[in-house]
């Protein structure tokens, strides 16, 4: 078309003027999307290390339980159950625990902390927990009486593997319980507060110290990715029946809502930048073709008077502006797209204070990126629609010329 | 001597043309002259006025100022060369538009780091004698062709420069303001001994003027010192 | 005067100014907002810490910080650290308090908790705990009364006046506890902290945790924020080597380390949108001395040095940004003051409570913070200038005077 061919040879009549405004938009476009991929992976790494270190994907309990937190709220995993979620394709892996608060006490030092019983060889198809130990090992099934701790938790206790501490509690018919336990191995975590206050046991002894018969507290299911988090929860609804109990299904949204808050917080503060760096280049390129068309006024003069229609002048005007972005646009992801992967496989390693206060929120000091074509082709619109809002002013100008008056224009 | 000038040429080469624009040219230039360089286009005026006002570096020969010759200063010397010692009156483009008139002519004071008081004495009268007193504060914009060449005879003169260069001045204007602008630049020489060296095709100027060199192909083909044809401040022509 | 030209210059083509103006405004005063909101953020959890627990300055025995364990105490009340703060006239407040970790039972329910013994009537002069207070009635009125956080209050599925049980181990390592009825329910900003402490009266604690008359800290509040530093040194010097005396700073540097990283996503900030304005700015800059050519040309011919030209494009440059920064910060001033009542965040509400925001945020904007950006802005509308004031004054005057 005629049109086209004409608005993008008047992009390139000016070729220094079209390099800076083409520059600012390649620049603009490379931060976008490298920093959105960065988002994005650094988002996605809390999301699966919380969910891997605590809920799983999607955590089932007994109705109350999230808000109450006490043995009363329990639930009975029966055969049926546990084929269940074996063989649902849905769940990648799951555990039943059993948690309850208990005094920690080696001596004369002693923390309140929250005991976790857990079962070892399905707790790591969920959590990397085991995966986590500093010092000594895991719970092994076999033995009684073994307990992991935190190393901050240690470190406040005095304790290291191969001591006793005492575990003093209330038991499910509410008499006190207490038992000797054996440090087997230190947790070292990326939540400062979590290893603080995490002990974990075996379910049986758990469940024997608390006289809690066969009963457990939750299981946590892990989906193949967050993504897959909603249809988990649909596929445990249907298909996870326990006689005994009335399960609730959580998404570990709806367990750790103030991680969900502070990331959708943390994307409002990204996409504010965005929105400044973006305007600011479509000022850049409303100036560009503004001073374009004025230029010349003239030869739209002589166009409209030969019988251009005005809608053609807007449009080529237009054209103008989307092909200006366009350029920049491609440039801006020949450059962004490599580096964003490279990224992806070389994440960096933060140190320093920038670590201590990714350890404060609970994170590895480590910023992962990930690039999804959603980012590219999100990005690519909002960079054409900016460059769109912008024409308006100039396109409109262009086409609503008076011949006679450009013509007079010496 | 005010201003020698010895062999100078200058060649340009071009897509195989080689093409002399100015060929050996000699010229002396004494204090109080009107002088005008006359001929074709293409005959090297404009070159050669450019080199005399250390505007182009000739490929040979010498040009000297008050016995001060251009080939020994650098770039910037001759930038302040020009700043304080000549004046230019250009054809068109003189006058900055954002300044009015009053501040172009005090503009190469304030290059020169003259202080306002001195400054503001000094453009005034200049202004009534070009005949703008009252049109001091007016920008460019809103003043006429002839009155805007006015005001850059003022600029060009108000420094007090050895030698007032003048590329074309009349060239944009009709024949009765520019016989106006030529007997303001003749009585500027006669009562105050301002030397002017115009660069012209223009017949009002080549008859005020009192002497002409005449160039053709890049050489000076004719120097008449010519007789005044009429005293300073009669119009000549209509 | 060649300020005067580069002004003039920039309103040849009002519009085209009026367009970078505008773009460099929106820059900054969305960054500037952006980054108010930023701080105000990190300055709430300052705060909140502040007052809810940590006080300004905090003493204790000696390596109570490497070991904070119960044994760690103050003597006879903490007399000696008493009498010095209560010399310095920068003290504003001080209290003492007995810290322990314990287990509270309820009818219904156990949880883990910290313990803290608190002064009543001090108490309330240094933190805010005390105005927290949503039901039921401060320390002191009644014994053996414990105030609970409202959210531990929920877990352990327990009301104003109901009994429960605190099992903790005492200064000599006895497992031991009480009884106490539940006297108030407090909500502070932090949900950390209503989760998970329970407040007594100083003198029960003490007895609980067999401690005689010692204390665990003594909690300090000044006048003058910016004298902590001093305050915290003399009272170092003047106490000896028994003790311990930390700023707030100190304690929990993370808050500290918060706005350097706050100040690190400034810089980023402003170079992204400042390099991206730089363009523009070139670009219209290039623009004009183009069409200036002949004019330049004549200026170069009666004696301007090239270096004038540079100076007077550049000039240019940081007129039209330093218009465009003094709008733009005038925007960010005046709607951080239309916001002094804070945004509304409750839907982030939990988000923000477990960093001790309250959700309603106000932007803060402080002299320093515009520091950074006017001289990012300044070297960015420098470096754009750079390539038009070279490009300006590059041709010899006598063809730019011939161009066309």
């Amino acid at each position: 078309m005629g049109e086209t061919r004409l608005a993008w040879r008047n992009v390139w009549r000016s070729p220094r003027r079209t390099a800076l405004t083409v520059a600012a938009t390649v620049f603009a476009v490379f931060l976008v999307v490298v920093f959105v991929a960065m988002t994005r992976g650094v988002h996605e790494k809390m999301i699966e290390d919380s969910v891997r270190l605590s809920s799983g994907h999607v955590l089932v309990t007994a109705p109350g339980y999230l808000q109450k937190r006490t043995l009363d709220e329990f639930l009975v995993l029966d055969d049926a159950a546990v084929h269940t979620l074996d063989t649902l394709p849905e769940v990648v892996g799951w555990a039943p625990r059993v948690v309850s608060f208990v005094l920690l006490s080696r001596d004369v030092t002693s923390r309140g902390v929250a005991v976790m019983g857990v079962d070892p060889a399905r707790e790591s198809t969920v959590t990397t927990l085991s995966t986590r130990v500093v010092d000594g090992h895991f719970i092994r099934g076999g033995s009684p009486h073994e307990i992991v701790i935190g190393e901050r938790l240690a470190e406040r206790l005095g304790a290291s593997v191969g001591d006793q501490l005492l575990l003093y509690g209330v038991a499910y018919t509410l008499e006190t319980a207490y038992d000797l336990y054996t440090v087997v191995g230190l947790l070292r975590l990326p939540d400062a507060r979590l290893e603080r206050s995490m002990a974990i046991v075996s379910l049986a002894d758990l469940q024997e110290f608390l006289v809690f018969g066969d009963r457990i507290s939750e299981i946590a299911v892990l989906a193949e990715s967050s993504e897959r988090t909603g249809a988990l929860r649909d596929a445990l609804r249907r298909g996870l029946a326990m006689l005994d109990s009335r399960p609730v299904f959580h998404t570990w949204r709806e367990v750790m809502p103030d991680l969900e808050q502070l990331i959708v917080l943390d994307d409002l503060g990204f996409y504010v930048m965005v929105a400044i760096l973006i305007t600011v280049v479509g000022f850049g390129i409303l100036n560009t073709i503004l001073m374009a068309v004025l230029e010349r006024q003239r030869e739209l003069g002589v166009m409209l008077a030969v019988g251009l229609r005005p809608a053609a002048v807007f449009r080529i005007v237009f054209l103008e502006s989307l092909m200006l972005a366009a350029v920049g646009l491609v440039f801006g992801l020949v450059l962004a797209v490599p580096t964003a992967l490279w990224f992806e496989a070389h994440p960096i390693h933060v140190g320093g204070t920038m670590a201590a206060t990714f350890e404060f929120v609970g994170m590895e000091p480590v910023i992962v990126f990930r690039l999804t074509s959603s980012t590219l082709w999100k990005s690519s619109l909002l960079i054409l629609a900016v460059a769109a809002v912008a024409a308006l002013y100039p396109a409109l100008k262009a086409s609503r010329a008076n011949p006679v008056d450009a013509l007079r224009t010496i | 001597m005010l201003l020698e000038a010895r062999g100078l040429r200058k060649v340009y080469e071009g897509r195989g043309v080689v093409t002399h624009a100015l060929d050996g040219v000699d010229l002396d230039v004494q204090e109080g002259e009107f002088a005008a360089l006359a001929g074709p286009s293409g005959s090297g005026k404009t070159t050669l006025l450019n080199m005399l006002g250390a505007l182009y570096v000739p490929d040979a020969g010498r040009v000297a100022l008050d016995g001060q010759a251009y080939a020994d200063l650098d770039a910037g010397q001759l930038a302040d060369l020009r700043l304080h010692k000549l004046g230019f009156v250009f054809q068109a483009y003189n006058l900055i538009p954002v300044f009015s008139a009053r501040e172009n002519v005090e503009f190469v004071m304030e290059l020169q780091g003259v202080e306002t008081q001195v400054r503001r004495a000094r453009a005034q009268p200049v202004l009534s004698e070009v005949g703008l007193e009252r049109l001091g504060e007016k920008r460019p914009l809103e003043l006429s062709g002839g009155q805007q060449q006015r005001v850059a005879v003022a600029r060009a003169i108000v420094s007090r420069p050895r030698l007032v260069l003048a590329d074309e001045p009349t060239a944009n204007l009709d024949s009765k303001t520019a016989g106006r602008l030529l007997d303001l630049m003749g009585r500027l020489n006669a009562e105050h001994g301002v030397t002017f060296l115009f660069s012209t095709h223009d017949p009002l100027v080549m008859e005020a003027a009192r002497r002409i060199v005449r160039l053709q192909d890049g050489c000076v083909v004719a120097d008449e010192v010519t007789a005044p044809t009429a005293e300073p401040g009669t119009p000549e022509g209509a | 005067m060649l300020l005067r030209f580069a002004w003039r210059n920039l309103w040849r083509n009002p519009r085209r100014t009026a367009i970078v103006v505008v773009a460099v405004s929106v820059g900054i005063a969305g960054s500037l907002l952006s980054m108010g909101v930023n701080y105000g953020m990190v300055d709430q959890m300052v705060v909140t810490a502040i007052r809810t627990e940590l006080g300004h300055i905090q003493v204790h025995a000696a390596g109570w910080e490497d070991e904070p364990t119960l044994q760690k105490t103050l003597p006879g009340g903490a007399a000696t650290v008493v009498a010095a703060l209560e010399r310095d006239p920068r003290v504003r407040a001080w209290t003492r308090r007995v810290r322990g970790d314990g287990l509270v039972n309820s009818p219904r329910a156990s949880a883990g908790v910290r313990v803290i013994g608190v002064e009543g009537e001090r108490e309330g002069d240094v933190s805010l705990l005390r105005e927290a207070l949503v039901a039921g009635n401060w320390l002191g009125a009644a014994p053996r009364r414990a105030l609970l956080g409202e959210s531990l209050a929920e877990r352990l599925q327990v009301e104003l006046g109901d009994k429960i049980a605190v099992s903790v181990q005492d200064a000599s390592g006895d497992l031991t506890g009480g009884g106490f009825r539940v006297g108030g329910l407090f909500h502070t900003p932090s949900s950390e902290l209503d989760r998970s402490t329970l407040l007594l009266g100083l003198g029960e604690a003490q007895v609980l945790f067999a401690l005689g008359d010692a204390v665990s800290e003594v909690v300090v509040v000044v006048h003058d924020p910016d004298e902590v530093e001093a305050l915290r040194t003399s009272l170092a010097k003047e106490l000896g080597p028994q003790v311990e005396v930390r700023s707030w700073a100190q304690l929990e540097p993370l808050l500290v380390y918060m706005v350097q990283s706050f100040d690190m996503m400034a810089w980023y900030l402003y170079a992204a949108v400042f390099t991206a304005m730089a363009f523009g700015i070139a670009n219209v800059l290039l623009m004009a001395v183009h069409e200036r050519t002949r004019e330049i040309g004549m200026l170069r011919a009666i004696g301007m040095s090239r270096r004038r030209v540079v100076a007077m494009v550049v000039l240019e440059s940081m007129w039209v940004t330093g218009v465009g920064l003094a709008v733009g910060m005038a925007v960010a001033l005046g709607a951080t003051w239309l916001l002094r009542d804070g945004i509304d965040l409750s839907a982030f509400a939990q988000g923000l409570a477990a960093y001790g925001v309250p959700p309603r945020l106000s932007p803060v904007l402080r002299a320093r913070d515009f520091g950074m950006p006017l001289v990012i802005a300044g070297v960015a509308a420098g470096l754009a200038s750079l390539w038009p004031a070279l490009h300006a004054a590059r041709e010899r005057p006598a063809e730019a005077l011939r161009h066309v």
